[in-house]
């Protein structure tokens, strides 16, 4: 059940989005984000769609892979379009009973579930292509100007290495766990919600302790192998900016641009729905 | 190798409602351990084992006592990293002890450590996967891999660092009967390199491999001596909460009944070869 | 009176596409008072056989039956639970509760039992496991050693009563000493309850001595089934699928191959036997005596 979580996950392949150095893929991410913020019509969220679209393919991200991350935020998703939907005053378009669809509520429900969708399907793209160490490596290198400020940037790098990581062996923890107390009788699933979440003891006392023996056993296994920080630690895999990388950038200015000058109504295109 | 002088180990620990009690984990410990030699450390849970594998890693330093790898005391700070690099250890559970959601990243991660040059990092790590039988693993990600698969991983990262000797503590206690088999074979190969290793097992088979067995019992040695001399010797491996090997319950059961078999035979094969050599028909003449 | 698996097959419904199924139309039996053991690879589907045993994974084809009964259906699973304990591997990392016997007690509490009753099951639990609750009863399971741990969550299963015991490799990790102990109890637990217990295991001396029954399980079917004799006596078989023997059965193969021991249809299964055997064979004279 819970072992079908793809979000957040590496999918392994060697494709040129894959090889990109992982600070531009950082960069890239924040900048297509950023973009999405931008956009004021369909027509806008249309083309980042169909550049990200493009992106996947290059990736050689299988869609369905990514469509399968997405299951665990449906809820939400559909949260927040119910909730514009229903709650937004302005031109009636149905009604029934105290429920009323207005037509800005539908325009705004419409507008933040996809912006919403690309912000996910963008940010994942990240984490599919980009090993989780090379990602936090990246994360390192670019924020390494702050260290210099007293931010602890290499900790900060290797904790998110390491909770990636162990994101797989936890969630095996927790099935396993729940298994185990399911067969002494213990009951997941009645009762209301303070009484369930009562129920969940038997689960989280026990993941809390192995999470903890994880990190003690972890750690010990870390200074075995003369880990002292991030000081005079070199890499395997030393970053270093190509040509691939700069036509990528290309690419992303490109797209920065078309977006924006999009967004302002200077291309030979229609608005759709614009706010 | 590695020299324990007069080592103890002593600390608190919290129980609540009876506030701290003191616990010794080793008790005056001393003993060698010769360059390339293959030494098993067997007792019971709680005899003292693991803490004395975490003393020959600087994991732990000794309340009284000196712990001296290759010379160099664990105590002094400058050498901690001397020490761990030429004394590598490999742990218990194959799930808690890889950093790296890629197997060539984990490997890589002592030589990073060490502060190698990434070129010298690659070669160290590609000599380490193929040595270590994963070599053709090494892009996938520690979850797909079996407990043996990990192990070898763990192994692998070890072996990159270069080390002179390699610690095993406890480090086939989980694996199935294959992935047991795997790493014994990866320390029958270490010892053809000159690698010394120390073994800590519950398993007697494990242990009748080595040179040599060092039991211990409450924190104390109980006994050394090769596994021909300590397995020949039931009444300190029951005193030891030990077993013996299953080959040596029947050899001793065979004796009883009067065969004359040297207490070298310890495993099944070499059992099995004594049998076939003394049988009646076989005797020459 | 017994579980029984008719034609079972499972198949984990991953990705929505059906990959090969786990379990492919198992049929097994455990009986009260007896021990089956289930010996193959990992990743040969024991744990999920495991798992049907007691609901926590049901069947899509074929049933499975608890003394007769019929538990598929969701209202009757917890009872089900009831009846047969479940024990997973490392079963000291499901420890929970801040006393040691409220850890114990946590089971039969699920099943809205008296406090008497309770008390009374834990401390026959406990008792059953060597577990002394006198002395650690109070105390927080974190701070018990690893082997008094696993006795700890041993309890908590058996304080439940259950009628059906299933244990995957409750030995796993222990010292020898506490290896041993732990077969005992099984015996124990088989002899004095009337238990029908299930031991998956790696161990196949371990399964050689103490089960009544052997179920060798590849790709997700029963490969073989019977007693320890008939199914070690196919060593060829077992050989092949990577499995081993019991000791003192593999150096009786090595002494057939050997061309010192015949062929013959039973295989010695432990030390005793396999001594006899061969003391006959070198013609020594302390044979016979016993």
């Amino acid at each position: 059940m819970i072992r079908n979580i793809t979000l957040g996950q590496y999918y392994q392949y060697d494709s040129v989005i894959h090889r990109l150095d992982p600070r531009l893929k950082i960069f890239g991410t924040f900048l297509y984000l950023v973009m999405l913020f931008f956009v004021k019509d369909l027509v806008g969220y249309g083309i980042a769609a169909l550049c990200l679209s493009g992106v996947i393919l290059v990736s050689r991200v299988p869609f369905r892979f990514i469509l399968r991350g997405m299951r665990p935020i449906m809820f939400i998703l559909a949260f927040t379009f119910l909730l514009n939907l229903l709650l937004l005053p302005g031109t009636v378009l149905w009604q029934a009973g105290p429920v009323t669809v207005t037509h800005e509520g539908l325009k705004q429900a419409v507008f933040i579930t996809v912006r919403l969708l690309l912000l996910v399907f963008g940010a994942s793209v990240l984490t599919y292509t980009t090993k989780p160490m090379s990602l936090t490596d990246g994360f390192e290198r670019i924020l390494s100007p702050l260290s210099k400020l007293g931010v602890r940037t290499h900790e900060i790098a290797m904790m998110m290495s390491i909770a990636l990581r162990f994101i797989p062996t936890l969630v095996g923890e927790t099935d396993k766990i729940m298994k185990a107390q399911l067969a002494r009788g213990a009951d997941f699933e009645s009762g209301n919600l303070l009484r369930r979440a009562r129920n969940m003891i038997p689960v989280l006392v026990p993941l809390f302790v192995n999470a903890f023996r994880i990190a003690q056993d972890l750690a010990m296994a870390m200074e075995a192998r003369c880990y002292s920080g991030g000081r005079g630690r070199t890499r395997l895999h030393p970053m270093r900016y190509g040509m691939r990388d700069l036509a990528a950038l290309m690419m992303l200015i490109l797209f920065a641009v078309l977006i924006f000058v999009q967004s302002r109504g200077m291309l030979p295109l229609p608005m759709i729905w614009k706010i | 190798m590695i020299d324990f002088n007069g080592v103890s180990c002593r600390y608190k620990r919290e129980y609540a409602g009876e506030g701290a009690l003191p616990v010794t984990a080793l008790d005056d410990v001393s003993f060698h351990i010769p360059r390339g030699s293959f030494i098993a450390l067997v007792g019971r849970n709680g005899s003292g084992k693991s803490t004395a594998a975490r003393c020959m890693n600087a994991l732990q330093l000794p309340s009284g006592g000196t712990v001296l790898v290759d010379g160099a005391d664990t105590s002094d700070d400058e050498m901690v990293l001397t020490i761990r690099q030429k004394a590598g250890m490999v742990f218990q559970n194959p799930d808690n002890q890889l950093v790296s959601s890629v197997v060539e990243d984990d490997v890589a991660f002592g030589p990073e450590n060490l502060g190698l040059h990434p070129d010298e990092i690659r070669k160290r790590v590609d000599r380490a996967m193929k040595a270590a039988g994963i070599y053709d693993r090494r892009l996938d990600s520690p979850d797909e891999l079996s407990g043996g698969q990990k192990q070898r991983v763990a192994i692998a990262g070890v072996l990159a660092m270069e080390p002179e000797c390699i610690i095993f503590d406890e480090a086939t206690a989980m694996l199935d009967p294959a992935g047991r088999s795997a790493v014994m074979e990866m320390i029958r190969r270490l010892r053809e390199r000159g690698t010394t290793v120390v073994l800590i097992t519950h398993f007697m088979e494990e242990a009748a491999e080595a040179d040599e067995i060092l039991i211990l019992k409450e924190g104390k040695i109980l006994s050394r001596g090769t596994p021909a001399e300590i397995f020949a010797v039931p009444d300190l491996i029951s005193e030891a909460g030990l077993d013996l090997p299953a080959a040596v319950k029947i050899r001793n059961l065979l004796r009883q009944r009067g065969a004359d078999i040297p207490d070298r035979v310890l495993d099944i094969k070499s059992l099995a070869e004594w049998i076939a050599g003394n049988c009646p028909e076989n005797v020459p003449g | 009176m017994s579980i029984e698996l008719k034609n079972v097959t499972y198949r984990y419904n991953r990705n929505g596409a059906e990959d090969t199924p786990a379990l492919k139309d198992v049929n097994l039996t455990v009986e009260p008072g007896q021990i089956c053991g289930i010996v193959g690879h990992t990743g040969s589907g024991k744990t999920t056989l495991v798992q049907q045993l007691n609901g926590l994974l049901t069947p899509q084809e074929g049933t499975v039956t608890v003394d007769g009964e019929d538990f598929s259906s969701r209202d009757r699973r917890a009872e089900l639970r009831r009846k047969v304990g479940l024990v997973f591997q490392y079963p000291e990392y499901q420890l929970f509760e801040e006393t040691v016997a409220e850890d114990i007690a946590f089971g039969p509490r699920n099943m809205g039992l008296a406090e008497d009753e309770i008390r009374e099951r834990s401390a026959e639990a406990a008792r059953m496991t060597g577990l002394d609750l006198e002395l650690l009863g109070d105390r927080s399971p974190f701070e018990l050693s690893g082997g008094q741990k696993r006795k700890a969550a041993i309890a908590g299963v058996l304080a439940m009563r259950p009628a059906y015991l299933v244990l995957d490799e409750p030995a796993a990790g222990l010292d020898p000493e506490a290896h041993r102990e732990m077969l005992d109890m099984l015996v124990r637990i088989c002899s004095e309850w009337g238990c029908g217990i299930v031991l998956v295991s790696h161990n196949m001396d371990d399964v050689a001595a103490i089960c009544h029954r052997v179920y060798v399980m590849e790709k997700g079917s029963i490969v073989m089934g019977g007693t320890p004799d008939q199914v070690f006596s196919r060593s060829g078989e077992l050989r092949e699928m990577g499995l081993g023997l019991p000791a003192a059965a593999e150096l009786t193969v090595l002494l057939r191959k050997e061309g010192v021991l015949p062929d013959a249809p039973r295989i010695p299964l432990n030390a005793e036997e396999a001594a006899e055997l061969i003391a006959a064979r070198l013609r020594l004279k302390g044979q016979g005596e016993k």
